[in-house]
């Protein structure tokens, strides 16, 4: 069991820690690490190791990965503790090899898993009832109430719920439409 | 620049659209509006930009006009 990170919709931080929100994930070939980026002024008054690099930490397969630590050294190894730093954290990234190989994409597939599940939640009893009542005019309503309970359980957010009832609102007219020139 | 998720996008987009058209057996108007709809998905999953989105709600808007102006009560 793997986990993965949502950092582009889930973080944030009380200027100590940075908290992310995680899901598991049934993938554990390959390796998984992440990346991030730390920056500082340059005209600072103490000057860490860490300025400008990348904290690369590989994620142990089948392990579930807590806490991450950054320890920021300044060039005679002194870390200051009690100070207070400027600079800020940023590129924050989870990157996933399968089989070993660096692909292209590196998060956007687990985002694709992740929406493939409104999207079942959707479109399955949509096509099962459709496939038995056999009538058009069902596909809009169940669509429409499957949205509903999409949105009102966190699974869609609110821009995707708009969305989708301007679609379903443009449908029932074509559908009205078709039936009107129909009769 | 096209990646390979432009055409992961695209794919599933296109297809998933073409499915559910033709599971309901509808017109080109249908597809679009499914079109619409399933871009906004692939929209929010990262995999297409957003003006991808723009452009499909306006050819959904030129489509209810169409369908607006030439009904006739």
């Amino acid at each position: 069991m793997m986990i993965y990170f949502d950092f582009i919709r889930h973080i944030s931080s009380n200027n100590k820690s940075i908290y992310f929100k995680c899901r598991e994930l049934s993938l554990s070939i390959g390796n998984s690490y992440i990346t991030l980026s730390y920056w500082q002024p340059p005209d600072y008054k103490y000057y860490f190791k860490t300025y400008k690099t990348t904290v690369f930490t590989l994620l142990a397969p089948g392990k579930e990965f807590g806490r991450l630590y950054i320890v920021a050294n300044d060039l005679n190894n002194n870390n200051y503790t009690n100070s207070r730093i400027e600079g800020y954290l940023y590129d924050l990234k989870f990157n996933y090899i399968p089989f070993g190989i660096l692909p292209m994409i590196d998060i956007i597939p687990l985002n694709l898993i992740a929406i493939m599940i409104p999207l079942i939640i959707l479109i399955v009893p949509t096509i099962a009832i459709y496939s038995v009542y056999r009538k058009r005019e069902i596909i809009i309503p169940v669509l429409l109430l499957m949205s509903i309970l999409c949105f009102v359980s966190n699974l869609i957010p609110f821009e995707m719920f708009f969305i989708m009832i301007l679609c379903f609102g443009a449908m029932i007219f074509i559908q009205y439409k078709k039936g009107f020139n129909q009769e | 620049m096209i990646t390979i998720d432009w055409i992961l996008g695209i794919s599933i987009m296109f297809g998933l659209a073409l499915v559910m058209n033709f599971y309901i057996s509808g017109s080109i108007k249908e597809f679009f509006i499914f079109l619409t709809f399933f871009n906004a998905f692939v929209v929010w999953s990262g995999l297409l930009p957003f003006w991808t989105l723009i452009l499909n709600i306006i050819i959904l808007c030129f489509i209810v006009y169409t369908e607006i102006s030439s009904v006739n009560m």
